[in-house]
Formats: C-alpha cells, structure tokens, sequence
C-alpha cells in the first residue's frame, strides 16, 4: 500500500504565493526591468525626446575616471563599514553572554540604535563632529588636530564611515547575541574540563559553530553598506567634499535627480546591481562551503 | 563553568565602553534639546542637561497649535 501523502489542490500552493510574489513582482521586477530598459536609452532633461543608444551608456561610465573612483571608494567604504560594525558587535556580544549580572540591561541599552533611521545617525554623527559647534570636534581641535570633513575628504569620509557602522553594531550585536546563546553549554563545559584557555575555547569552539551566523551578517552588512548607507552619507555629507563621499548608490541619486542624465544613471543602478547579485553569490558559492552548519 | 574572580570585571568594564560609545550621540542630542541655540553655539556645549527642557517643548506645542489656529 504506498502511503505516500499527496497534497492534491494544485491552485491552493499558488494562491497563497500570490501575494508575496506580486510584491516582487511591483517592487522588485518592475522597477529593475524599468532601469534595464532606461540604461540602453538616451533622453534629453527635459524628457521630450527619447533615443536607442543600445550600451553606449554602460560604454560611457566604463570609460569615465570619476565613476571608476567611486567604484573605489565604494569597495573601501563598505569593507570598512563591514568590519568596524562587526568585529565590536561580536566583542560586544561574548562579553554580554558572559557577563551574568545586569545582563539585561546591558543587552537593552546596546540595542538601541538599532530603531535609529540612517538619516538620523547621520544628523547624530554630524553634530558631533561638526567643526563650529561639535563637542567631539572642540576636543581634537584642543588636542591640536586640524578636524574639519567639510573640507577635508578623509576627515569626511571617516566621519561617514563611523556613523554608518555605529547603526549596524545594534543589529550585529543582537544576532550574534542570539546565535551565542544557541551554542550548547554541554561543548564549552566539555573544553573547560579539557582545560582550555577562554580565547582557546572562543576560536576553537565558539567562533565555528557561530560561523553561519557570521556569515549571513556579512552577506546583510555589504549590502547594508552599499544600499542602505545613502541616508547617512546624504545627511552628513551630500556626496562631498569635492565628491569624496560619493559611492557608488550616492552617484546613481545625483547623476540621475540633480543631473538629469537617466540614462546614464540607469546603466549605473544596473551595474550596482550586478556588482550586489555577483557579491551575494560569490559569498554563497565560496565562503558558505567553509561555514558549519 | 568556572569563575576566575580575577578577570570578572573584565566582561563588566568592555560592556561599559560598549554602552558608552554607543549611547553618547544619543545622550548627546537629548541634552542639546535642553539647551538653548547660543548654548550650543559657544563649544564646547554644557555636557549636562540645561533647564530649557520643558520651554523648548513648550514652544514647539504652541507653534503647532498656533499653525493650528491660523489655519481655522
């Protein structure tokens, strides 16, 4: 007798995707379509007259000096922004696990930034180190360091690059938080007994099993870096000093709303696409094979 | 698991520079919403909460209300 259970509406399954697809569908397909489409096309500013220019656009950026340096920037902006909001988070982490008494209250008071919007970190990062009226600025200014990210590019870039890891550590901190908790106590009692050493017992038994963990928040991280870090650099900076802000997603806004170039701007939001599609697969092809599950 | 007592603190005081770090510009933008904007202006600002607190709200309330007023 095969008692095999065999689910047999066939119209129920697709009924009940239905809705998350047609929300990929509107907010996903339509609009990257829309983009590919636009990025083989060639409009005046005002709209009025649209020609097939087929991959002059893409042919255009490749060539062009400035984009190749956000490219740049954009590649140092987020491995920065990466590891400055991981590597803490995790420290952050073990030492709230470890830590039994006002537990709680150290996990709460971490998480807060975590409900601040990016703009708003932004605004928060700015006033401190704003050279007129910022508190932090005065004091390297009294320590005898010339601080000023309105014109210095470096100074800029530092300030945009603290602030956007700053909003990440909440978000790291609570999931590796989470994914220490889920290591069973019976491995680390068993390497205690074995003797080892704290930072013996972290890299040979905790990091490990927190590998898939680690893993996934760096897939969410780099693409937080490269997407969702615009609110920051759009309030702190505009793109400035002389550009030196300006990455890859900050350039798409300004080439396309300022400069009126769509064209050009769509080409660019396709290769920011592929740049993102090739990274996440390129994370789940090599580094996901070294990672325990 | 064992407990060294020599290097309980340590957890405690990361935690603390953690916490310090992560809240101060929030600390920060809370006590500036207590001061006045020529308190701030003259940096460094108080690093301490003014009494503008309850005025500056005050104000923002009676703006909107007043918007309010004028538009019926």
């Amino acid at each position: 007798v095969d008692r095999k259970v065999v689910f047999n509406n066939t119209r129920l399954p697709y009924l009940l995707l239905a809705p998350q697809l047609a929300i990929t569908m509107v907010f996903f397909f339509w609009p990257a379509g829309q983009a590919m489409f636009m990025s083989v096309l060639q409009q005046d500013p005002f709209g009025a007259r649209v020609v097939f220019v087929g991959l002059e656009n893409f042919k255009a950026i490749l060539a062009d000096p400035d984009y190749l340096a956000s490219m740049w920037r954009t590649a140092y902006f987020s491995l920065a922004v990466t590891v400055l909001a991981m590597v803490p988070a995790l420290l952050l982490a073990v030492m709230a696990d470890r830590a039994v008494r006002w537990a709680t209250a150290y996990k709460t008071t971490l998480v807060v930034p975590y409900a601040i919007a990016p703009a708003v970190a932004g605004v928060l990062w700015l006033f401190m180190f704003n050279p007129a009226v910022g508190v932090l600025s005065w004091a390297m200014r009294t320590a005898g360091f010339e601080w000023n990210p309105t014109l210095d590019g470096t100074h800029a870039m530092t300030l945009v690059i603290l602030a956007s890891a700053w909003k990440q550590i909440a978000y790291n901190f609570l999931f590796f938080l989470a994914g220490l908790q889920s290591i069973p106590r019976s491995l680390l009692e068993a390497a205690s007994i074995d003797g080892a050493s704290e930072s013996r017992k972290f890299w040979s038994v905790v990091f490990p099993l927190l590998s898939p963990t680690t893993f996934f928040l760096l897939v969410v991280n780099i693409v937080y870096a490269f997407f969702d870090t615009f609110g920051v650099i759009h309030a702190v900076t505009g793109g400035g000093p002389a550009k030196a802000t300006e990455i890859l997603v900050y350039k798409v806004y300004y080439d396309g709303v300022h400069a009126l170039d769509l064209g050009s701007s769509s080409a660019q939001s396709v290769i920011l696409m592929a740049i993102v599609i090739g990274l996440t697969i390129v994370q789940f092809r090599f580094i996901e094979r070294r990672v325990h599950y | 698991m064992e407990r060294n007592g020599a290097t309980d603190w340590l957890p405690h005081a990361i935690l603390w520079l953690g916490i310090v770090i992560v809240a101060f510009p929030i600390y920060l933008a809370f006590v500036a919403s207590t001061l006045t904007p020529q308190e701030i202006a003259q940096a460094p600002m108080s690093m301490l909460p003014g009494a503008t607190w309850s005025r500056t709200t005050e104000m923002r309330c009676c703006a909107a209300a007043c918007s309010g007023c004028r538009r019926r």
